[in-house]
């Protein structure tokens, strides 16, 4: 998934291979995330949750689950209103506008393999985290969209939706902006190649205040942070923990998940957004859910735990070391390996993380999700990003 | 612009078949409108949606137009010095008394 420079015959095959991959991945994590979380909730309830489908005397534990209800949902027929526009094609975009921003998700760091270097993205937007917000609106605006087409219930649950996601439109891009202040990049690769570093804990001044050329991807070696003595890793949840906090919360709240779900849900409001959809469209509400899940973990993995990093060896280092006894090209695949496999350890545990929260914490009426926005995470996020700017300013001037 | 090429390719190879997938499950419906949830008479929206609403859509609006500007400056100058961590302040002190007074009359309800 590279971008190259020229617009040849070979460019396209490789865009529409990596899209292809791209779409594989996401069609093996997503029913892998709807078993987990049933799995997860079951555990917490400790009910034996599902476990019985099986094909041909193999079961799995469960893991054709997800199949056989999305194959329920397309046999069922949906209400009459389907046919109308709105009702049906709002689902369809709900869905297309969660996929979208994975386009702009890295999963690797750039590798090098005789003379051409790829990483994993397939485009390299130069918005990057704001290509996101915008997608993340079009799929807000969809849902409500599709819940205000309903009437009753529905439309209640499209104002409440678009409440809702306003909101935590505002308290995700403020409680962000601190760390866009310390990393100084939109793009979420810059972002982890500024945090494949150390930081020392109990030398932060010195640490901070070393000679800060500007980090790009292609050089992960160039962070502003030099290490002296024991070090931590540079991630952005140590260098800012209410930062993370407040993300996570703010963005569960965007994408409406749960306990954030209170307009879609069928113990507050009889489906509210989703309650005149059946079958199909309505399996693409439950599609998008599980998109947007694994989006919020992509995100937090990649902004704050270092995304493919690994702690204490950085790329160079790591690269350099195989190089010696194995060559160069090989050295870079085994990092491309590893750099994979870290990623997939801290993005499965994000994922568990949010399915932690869902089926342990009760879930918050619209009122309480919106009063959860503007009056604990919006100024929570300016003192945040106050004390940032601070902190940052009084430890190095030219730190960008 | 060549980095969006990824972005359509992307949207024709799922947006394709679920618009197909949407237009199969639509098949020869619409005439029956015996299902529960049909909106023969969709309400009219609420008749009014007061004020307090207005108040937070129009805090929202500036709010948000304001974080998009901090971004810009969070990206270009950074607190790279007094001056542009003065420059910052300065701007962020009044959208905070704002907010305050806002909150403070009641715009973020009770």
């Amino acid at each position: 998934m590279s971008q190259e420079e020229t617009l040849g015959s070979a460019f396209w095959v490789l865009v529409a291979a990596a899209s292809l991959l791209l779409g594989v991945l996401l069609g093996v994590l997503v029913p892998l995330v709807a078993w987990a979380e049933r799995k997860q909730a079951a555990l917490v309830g400790e009910r034996p949750g599902i476990g019985r489908t099986a094909i041909a005397g193999v079961g799995l534990a469960g893991l054709f689950q997800p199949l056989a209800d999305t194959l329920k949902l397309l046999s069922k027929r949906g209400p009459a209103s389907t046919a109308r526009f709105a009702p049906a094609w709002g689902p369809a975009l709900v869905v297309i506008a969660a996929v979208l921003p994975f386009a702009a998700i890295p999963w690797s760091g750039r590798y090098t393999w005789g003379d051409t270097s790829f990483s994993l993205l397939l485009a390299d937007v130069e918005g990057g985290i704001l290509y996101i917000f915008a997608l993340a609106a079009v799929g807000g605006l969809a849902t409500v969209w599709s819940g205000a087409a309903q009437g009753g219930v529905g439309l209640i649950g499209a104002f409440r939706s678009a409440a809702r996601g306003l909101s935590g439109d505002l308290a995700l891009l403020f409680s962000l902006l601190p760390m866009l202040l310390i990393f100084g990049s939109l793009h979420l690769a810059e972002m982890v190649a500024w945090q494949d570093s150390g930081f020392s804990l109990f030398d932060l001044p010195v640490a901070f205040s070393a000679d800060a050329s500007s980090p790009s991807a292609s050089s992960p070696s160039a962070s502003p942070l030099s290490a002296s003595g024991p070090t931590w890793p540079a991630w952005g949840i140590f260098l800012n923990p209410p930062a993370f906090v407040l993300v996570l919360t703010a963005a569960s709240v965007r994408a409406g998940l749960p306990p954030f779900n209170a307009e879609s849900a069928d113990a507050e409001l009889m489906g509210g957004t989703r309650s005149a959809h059946a079958g199909a469209s309505l399996g693409f509400f439950a599609l998008a859910a599980r998109l947007q899940t694994i989006l919020v973990a992509a995100l937090l993995t990649l902004v704050f735990l270092g995304g493919w990093s690994i702690p204490w060896i950085p790329q160079a280092t790591l690269v350099g070391g195989i190089a010696e006894y194995l060559g160069d090209g090989v050295a870079n695949a085994i990092c491309l390996g590893l750099h994979l496999a870290s990623f997939a350890c801290k993005f499965v545990a994000m994922v568990f993380l949010q399915l932690m929260i869902r089926s342990s914490l009760p879930r918050l009426g619209y009122e309480r999700s919106m009063d959860l926005c503007w009056k604990i995470i919006l100024p929570a996020a300016f003192i945040d990003l106050a004390l940032t700017a601070l902190v940052l300013n009084g430890l190095g001037g030219d730190l960008a | 612009m060549a980095e969006y090429v990824g972005v359509l390719v992307l949207l024709a190879l799922i947006g394709v078949p679920t618009l197909l997938l949407v237009a199969w499950a639509a098949r020869g419906q619409g005439s029956s409108s015996a299902e529960a949830g049909d909106p023969s008479s969709p309400p009219e929206a609420p008749e009014s949606a007061g004020l307090g609403f207005f108040l937070a859509a129009v805090a929202f609006v500036v709010l948000e137009g304001a974080g998009l500007l901090m971004v810009a400056w969070a990206l270009a100058a950074g607190p790279r010095g007094q001056a542009e961590w003065l420059q910052a302040a300065l701007f962020v002190l009044p959208l905070t008394v704002g907010f305050a007074y806002a909150w403070r009359k009641g715009a973020l309800g009770r």
